[in-house]
């Protein structure tokens, strides 16, 4: 039963780590601050849930105090990039040139 | 608790903290430094927990947990000081 | 009413406290130590601070509302998964397809603390992320937009979240 726990665990820990890598990628590749937030914020979460997660499988007394730093990243992070992009938005960092609509600055397309 | 497995984990790691580090030294602006700061300090609080159960040592867990904390005031901090409110 | 905000701030800390100290191996009797001292702290935090809140209340312990935000985090983590792997394919294509906007969709939720988790859930499900709220309208930075009617955005992004929040904040 262990030894199954801990392949689990360990496939999740893997899970963790391949979208830290795929966060990161998305930060170098995606054209604007915006997108890039959007990439990093969503898979760096699940990342650090899938990570500890793992961890905690592997010894099962750990779990409650993984699990605690792992919701507290979950509701944290958003707010985080939420506030984070109000904040670039305010300051007059521009959208992409190729971005469609901007409700925010009343309808009209960025100029 | 296979070591080469966390070898492998930790060279992922380490990847994609330098593809994150690209982005924090390249910017353009200052939020995108941000942006690749707090992907860098999620990627450091899983890798803090690595390193307690790598150790074995459950104390080790708190520092990741007030990393996290800390991570957290410091992006409010600097998104804050973007919008003009400090 | 202030009675049941106290009450429930009390009791928030506390289930956070033991969440905290638990660890591995440690005796009935640290446990119970570190147990009461930190339900003498709740209490006195939970009393300075309990008016500071808009909307807490004993009444949020309801096993049916309890039962509907459980349903409400299952679908949160299935359709986060899915929100990495649509994430996973945009990052990894050769031209990402992108055609990103900010939208405006409209929000019947009140409190603050469940705008805070419907805002989350839209910024962890797939391809959208929030900016603002301003009254009832949520500002939403869309990576691939599908539709500029506030209408029928709402309807793509909030999907069933905004549902089952209504059920738990009703």
């Amino acid at each position: 039963m262990t030894e199954i726990l801990n392949y689990l665990g360990m496939l999740f820990v893997f899970i963790g780590a391949l979208f830290f890598l795929f966060g990161s990628i998305g930060l170098i590749r995606m054209p604007d601050l915006y997108n890039r937030m959007q990439a990093s914020t969503k898979t760096t979460t699940l990342g650090v849930l899938s990570f500890l997660f793992g961890l905690g499988l592997m010894d099962l007394q750990w779990m409650i105090k993984l699990l605690v730093i792992a919701l507290f990243i979950v509701l944290t992070a958003p707010v985080g990039a939420s506030a984070l992009a109000r904040a670039a938005y305010k300051h007059g960092i521009k959208l992409w040139e190729n971005s469609v609509v901007d409700k925010y600055r009343g309808g009209k397309k960025n100029d | 608790m296979n070591l080469y497995f966390f070898y492998l984990i930790i060279s992922i790691l380490a990847l994609a903290i330098a593809l994150s580090a690209y982005r924090l030294i390249k910017g353009p602006s200052s939020a995108d430094r941000a942006v690749a700061l707090d992907a860098l300090t999620n990627i450091t609080t899983a890798l803090l927990a690595l390193i307690a159960v790598i150790s074995a040592r459950f104390i080790y867990l708190d520092v990741a947990l007030v990393y996290a904390i800390l991570a957290f005031i410091g992006v409010i901090a600097i998104a804050r000081y973007l919008e003009g409110g400090i | 009413m202030e009675e049941g905000k106290f009450a429930y701030v009390a009791v928030v800390l506390t289930i956070i406290w033991i969440a905290l100290i638990y660890s591995p191996g440690i005796s009935m009797e640290a446990f119970l130590q570190e147990f009461i001292a930190g339900v003498v702290v709740a209490v006195a935090i939970a009393a300075i601070t309990a008016g500071n809140f808009e909307d807490a209340g004993l009444r949020y312990f309801h096993p049916r509302r309890v039962a509907y935000f459980i349903a409400f985090l299952f679908i949160f983590l299935i359709e986060m998964i899915k929100a990495n792997l649509n994430m996973a394919r945009i990052v990894l294509s050769p031209k990402p397809p992108v055609k990103p906007g900010i939208v405006e969709i409209e929000t019947e939720l009140k409190q603050p603390s469940a705008r805070l988790f419907l805002g989350n859930a839209i910024t962890l499900t797939p391809g959208t992320m929030t900016l603002d709220y301003k009254d009832n309208k949520a500002y939403i930075h869309w990576v691939y937009v599908e539709s500029e009617d506030s209408k029928k955005a709402g309807e793509i992004i909030k999907g069933k979240f905004e549902k089952f929040l209504k059920e738990v904040y009703s």
